[in-house]
C-alpha cells in the first residue's frame, strides 16, 4: 500500500499534472504522501486531521473524508484501549457517511464501511462478532455487486471469510481463491488521480496464509 | 489546528504546541478541534503573535463515568467488563439459566433448592424483573418442594442485561433490593432456524428478517420424564417437570427515529411429586402443580428530534397456578399490567432529564377448589419519577433523582429520593456512591388480610473500581435499612418488622493473565438480620448466607474448536429453626458447595454440541430442615432434611442453525 501511494505522488509531482483545483491536488498530495509515511498512531493521527481539513474546503470531493476515515481506521488497530478505538471507528463512520451524501453508490465506500466495523468487531470479537460479522459480508458482497473489478472488495471478503474458515476449521479454498483474483484485479486497475489503490498487501497476506 | 476556509493547519504535537503558515486575510479565524473536545475557533487580530487556545472535554452520554455503585451492565459496550451477554450461556452450572449465571455475580446468593435471584439478604421478591423496561409478574416458572426453579426468558432473546444490586435509578420502583433489566436484541441478524434437541426437550425457533420489520418464532417443551428414567433422583417424582411454551417476537425499526417492539410468550407445565413428611412413614403428601403462564409486552422508543427521546410500553403478565396437595386442591391466579411512558429531555450533551408515570394494576385471586371458597384483591399503583443525569465532566459524573409512589389500597404517598455520583480519581479507577430510598408492595398472600402498608428500605453504598480493559477489580460496601416488614400478628399482618443487611463484595474478573484462559472470583459478605413474617425477634434469614463465593472459569482450545468451563459455589450455609431448641433461626446447615463443569463443541459452523454436568462431585448439600407440625410421643419434632432432587445433573444438547449465512450457529443460544 505504501509503496503503491509513493509511486503516485512521484508520479503526479514529476508529470506536473495539475487539474482544474490545483489548492487541492497539492493538499491532496502532501497529505497522501504524509499518509503513506505514517508509522505511529500519532502518524495516523496527524494524516487524518489534514484530511479532515482538506474535506472542511472541499465541496464535492468525497476522498478526503475517504481518507480521513481510512486513517482513523487504522489507527484504531495500534490503540489498546476498546472505548477509544471504538472513538476512532464511529468518528470513521461518521467521515463516511460525509463521503457517501457526496459520492452515493460508491463501492470504495462499502468496502471502507465493511472495514470501520471490522475494526468495531475486532475490539471484542467474542462479544461483537454475532452482532457485526453479517453486516461486514454484507458490506464487502455489495461492493463486490457494485463493482466486480474493484479489488479492494475481493481482497478484504477474502481475508474476512479466511478468518471465519480458520475459526471454524472448515475449508480456506474459496477464501484462497478469491485472495488469488484479487491480486490480478489489483494489477491491472487503473485508479485515477487519488482514487484508492491500497490494499493488494491485504491479498499478499491471505495468500501466504493458504499456502501454509 | 487549521486556519478557517483553507487547506492550511496542522496537527499539534503531544505538548499541544504547534505551528503553520496561512496567508493573512480580512477575517482570518483559526479553528481548534480534537476528538472528545468542543471545538473552538479564534479571530485572528495580531497575526504573528502567538495564540493559546483552551478546549474543553465535550461530555456526553457515551463517554461519561458511568455509575457503577451497585451497577453490572452486561452488555457489548468496551466498558461493561464484569460480564458479557455470551457469559450467560457459557457459565457452568447454570445451564444457559439467566438467573444461575447472575448468581455468581458479587451481592449475590445462591439458594441452591430455589432458583432464584436472592441480592445482599434480600429475598428473591425484592428483585424486580423488567423485560425491555416493563415489569414481568412471575418471571420464574411454579414449583414446590425445595425444586430449584429458573427463570422463564431464554437469554438468546436479549442484546443486554442490567442488573442492579442496590441504589438503582428513581426509574425504577417496586423492589427492595434489586432490578434486573432484560433488553430485547432489536435486529436479528439473519433469517434463520435454530434447532435444539437436548437431553431435556427439543426446541425450534425460527426467524424471518425483512427490510424494516422482522420476526422469531420460538416453540419449546422441555420434559424430564425420559431423563429421570435414566438418572436416579432423590426426590420421589410421579411426573417429572414438563413444559410446553411457545414465543413470539416481532420489531419494526423505525428507521433512525426509533423501534416498536411485540413480545408474546405463552406457557404450560405440570408436575407431580410425593413429599414425605417427618416423622411419618410413607411417600408422604402427593402434590401436583399444573400452571398456566402468559406474558405479553409491546415496548417503543422514538427519538424526536435532537434533545427529545421518548420511551414506553405495556406489558400483561397472567399466571394461573392449580395445585393438588392429597385431597386438597387449590388455584391462584396472578394478573399483572404495567404500563408506562417516558420522556428524556437533553439540555445539552452533558445534561439530561428523565421524566415518567406508570402505573400497576394487580389482581390476584386465590380458591379452594373443595370447599369452593375464594378471595381476592385488586390494587392499583402509580408512580411519577423525575431524574436528572449531569456530566460534569469526563471524570464526574451526577444522578439525582425523585420518585412518587401512590398505592391506592392503603392511600398512602410516599415520596423516594435517590442519589447516585461517579468519580474517575486516575484514567483506570471509578470511585461511586448511591443511595436512596426504596419501596416495595407487601406480597399478596398478605394483603389479602388486610392492607399493610408498603414494606421500606433504604440503601447507602460505596465501591471502587479498577478496570485495564483486560482485568477488572472491584470492591463495594453497603448498608441497608428495612422497615415496616410484615409481621404476623392475631388477626393479620402489621407493617412493624425492621432489619439491616451489611456487607461487602469483592470481585476480580482476568481475561489475560493466563493463555485463552478468562476467569473471575468473587466474594460477598452479609450480615443481615431481620424481624419478619411469625418471628418475634431480628433473624438471620434463610436466604442470607452470611459468606459467599464463587470461582467461574473458561478456556478456549482453539485445536479442538472448544471452550470448557468450570463455576465452583460456595456458602456458608443457611439458616433455619429447630422447634426442638430454643431461640428462633438458631440453627445453621452445613456449607453449600458445588463444582459444576460443561464443554462446549463447535462440530461446524453451525453446529453446537454441548454437555454440561452441575455438581459433578455429587455432594449432598442440605439447605434446612422440614419439622413435623406437632411433636412426637417423645415431645421432639421429627424431622426431614431439604436437599437436594438428584447427585448429579447432567446435560447434553445439539444446538443446530440453518440458515444461507454458513457460519451462523447457537453461539448466543446454549
Amino acid at each position: 500500500m505504501k509503496n503503491q501511494i509513493l509511486v503516485l505522488v512521484i508520479f503526479f509531482t514529476s508529470l506536473g499534472l495539475y487539474a482544474q483545483n490545483g489548492a487541492y491536488q497539492k493538499a491532496m498530495g502532501e497529505a497522501m504522501g504524509a499518509f503513506a509515511e505514517a508509522k505511529t498512531a500519532e502518524d495516523l493521527n496527524a494524516a487524518a486531521n489534514t484530511f479532515t481539513r482538506i474535506a472542511a474546503v472541499s465541496n464535492g470531493e468525497y476522498l478526503p473524508d475517504y481518507y480521513a476515515a481510512l486513517s482513523l481506521i487504522n489507527e484504531s488497530f495500534y490503540l489498546t484501549d476498546g472505548a477509544n478505538r471504538d472513538r476512532l471507528a464511529d468518528k470513521a463512520l461518521e467521515h463516511i457517511e460525509a463521503a457517501e451524501a457526496i459520492s452515493p453508490n460508491n463501492a470504495e465506500l462499502e468496502v471502507l464501511r465493511g472495514f470501520a466495523l471490522t475494526a468495531k468487531m475486532v475490539v471484542d470479537p467474542a462479544t461483537r462478532g454475532q452482532q457485526y460479522s453479517p453486516a461486514i459480508s454484507r458490506h464487502y458482497g455489495k461492493a463486490m455487486q457494485m463493482d466486480p473489478k474493484n479489488p479492494r472488495a475481493v481482497a478484504m471478503m477474502a481475508r474476512n471469510d479466511l478468518g471465519m474458515a480458520q475459526f471454524f476449521g472448515s475449508d480456506p479454498a474459496a477464501a484462497c481463491a478469491m485472495a488469488q483474483r484479487s491480486i490480478a484485479l489489483f494489477d491491472t486497475e487503473t485508479p485515477a488521480g487519488f482514487e484508492p489503490r491500497w490494499g493488494k498487501n491485504v491479498a499478499m497476506e491471505v495468500t501466504a496464509t493458504c499456502k501454509q | 489546528m487549521y486556519s478557517k476556509g483553507t487547506y492550511n493547519g496542522s496537527t499539534t504535537n503531544k505538548d499541544g504546541f504547534f505551528s503553520f503558515s496561512t496567508p493573512v486575510s480580512e477575517n482570518l479565524t483559526i479553528v481548534a478541534s480534537c476528538i472528545g473536545y468542543a471545538s473552538k475557533e479564534q479571530i485572528i487580530t495580531n497575526p504573528g503573535q502567538p495564540i493559546e487556545i483552551i478546549l474543553y472535554e465535550k461530555v456526553n452520554e457515551l463517554n461519561a463515568v458511568s455509575i457503577t455503585a451497585g451497577t453490572i451492565d452486561v452488555s457489548d459496550k468496551a466498558t461493561s467488563m464484569v460480564m458479557k451477554p455470551l457469559d450467560i450461556v457459557t457459565t457452568a452450572g447454570a445451564i444457559a439459566d439467566i438467573t444461575g449465571a447472575l448468581s455468581t455475580l458479587p451481592g449475590t446468593a445462591t439458594v441452591g433448592n430455589d432458583g432464584r435471584l436472592f441480592v445482599r439478604g434480600g429475598d428473591a421478591s425484592e428483585t424486580a424483573i423488567f423485560f425491555d423496561g416493563l415489569r414481568v409478574g412471575n418471571a420464574y416458572g411454579s414449583t414446590t418442594s425445595g425444586l430449584p426453579t429458573r427463570n422463564r426468558f431464554n437469554p438468546a432473546l436479549f442484546k443486554g442485561t442490567f442488573f442492579s444490586t442496590g441504589g438503582y435509578s428513581a426509574e425504577y420502583g417496586g423492589a427492595l433490593s434489586s432490578v434486573l433489566a432484560l433488553e430485547t436484541v432489536d435486529k436479528p441478524v439473519r433469517n434463520q432456524t435454530d434447532l435444539s434437541l437436548m437431553s431435556v426437550g427439543v426446541a425450534a425457533a425460527s426467524t424471518f428478517v425483512a427490510d424494516k420489520q422482522s420476526v422469531t418464532a420460538e416453540v419449546a417443551y422441555t420434559d424430564l420424564n425420559p431423563y429421570q428414567e435414566l438418572v436416579e433422583q432423590s426426590f420421589d417424582f410421579e411426573l417429572a417437570p414438563r413444559t410446553l411454551q411457545g414465543q413470539a417476537i416481532y420489531r419494526h425499526d423505525l428507521g433512525k427515529a426509533g423501534m416498536v417492539k411485540g413480545f408474546l410468550q405463552a406457557s404450560g407445565s405440570q408436575l407431580v411429586i410425593w413429599q414425605p413428611q417427618p416423622g411419618q412413614e410413607g411417600r408422604g403428601q402427593r402434590i401436583a402443580l399444573d400452571n398456566t403462564f402468559a406474558f405479553g409486552n409491546a415496548s417503543y422508543k422514538k427519538i424526536l428530534n435532537k434533545r427529545w427521546f421518548t420511551e414506553g410500553g405495556v406489558s400483561l403478565s397472567a399466571n394461573i397456578d392449580n395445585t393438588e396437595i392429597d385431597t386438597e386442591r387449590y388455584r391462584s391466579d396472578n394478573r399483572l399490567i404495567h404500563a408506562k411512558q417516558n420522556v428524556v429531555h437533553y439540555f445539552s450533551e452533558a445534561l439530561k432529564l428523565k421524566t415518567g408515570a406508570e402505573v400497576f394494576v394487580r389482581n390476584y385471586g386465590e380458591t379452594d377448589k373443595v370447599l369452593d371458597a375464594s378471595r381476592s384483591l385488586e390494587n392499583v399503583t402509580s408512580a411519577l419519577f423525575a431524574e436528572a443525569e449531569w456530566y460534569a465532566s469526563t471524570a464526574l459524573s451526577v444522578r439525582a433523582g425523585l420518585r412518587g409512589n401512590y398505592a391506592s389500597q392503603t392511600d398512602k404517598f410516599t415520596l423516594q429520593p435517590r442519589v447516585a455520583a461517579a468519580y474517575k480519581p486516575y484514567d483506570k479507577g471509578i470511585v461511586s456512591i448511591a443511595a436512596g430510598s426504596f419501596s416495595q408492595q407487601q406480597d399478596a398472600r398478605i394483603l389479602l388480610s388486610g392492607n399493610v402498608a408498603d414494606a421500606r428500605a433504604e440503601h447507602l453504598q460505596l465501591s471502587f473500581q479498577h478496570n485495564t480493559g483486560n482485568r477488572i477489580f472491584r470492591i463495594e460496601g453497603y448498608l441497608k435499612s428495612y422497615s415496616r416488614l410484615a409481621v404476623k400478628v392475631a388477626h393479620g399482618y402489621h407493617a412493624a418488622g425492621e432489619g439491616y443487611a451489611n456487607g461487602f463484595d469483592l470481585f476480580y474478573r482476568d481475561g489475560t493473565t493466563f493463555k485463552n484462559t478468562d476467569f473471575w472470583v468473587t466474594y460477598s459478605y452479609v450480615n443481615s438480620q431481620r424481624r419478619y413474617d411469625t418471628f418475634q425477634t431480628q433473624v438471620q434469614p434463610s436466604f442470607a448466607p452470611k459468606h459467599n463465593l464463587a470461582v467461574v472459569g473458561k478456556y478456549w482450545i482453539a485445536n479442538w474448536k472448544s471452550m470448557p468451563g468450570a463455576t465452583f459455589s460456595w456458602n456458608s450455609g443457611y439458616t433455619y429453626d429447630n422447634p426442638n431448641l430454643s431461640g428462633e433461626m438458631e440453627s445453621l446447615s452445613a456449607n453449600y458447595a458445588v463444582l459444576s463443569l460443561n464443554w462446549s463443541y463447535l462440530w461446524k459452523q453451525n453446529l453446537i454440541i454441548h454437555v454440561a454436568c452441575n455438581n459433578v462431585l455429587g455432594r449432598e448439600n442440605i439447605f434446612g430442615y422440614t419439622y413435623a407440625n406437632q411433636p412426637d410421643d417423645t415431645g421432639q419434632f421429627q424431622s426431614l432434611p431439604q436437599g437436594q432432587p438428584a447427585a448429579r445433573f447432567f446435560f447434553i444438547g445439539v444446538l443446530w442453525t440453518i440458515s444461507k449465512n454458513k457460519e451462523a450457529n447457537q453461539l448466543n443460544n446454549l
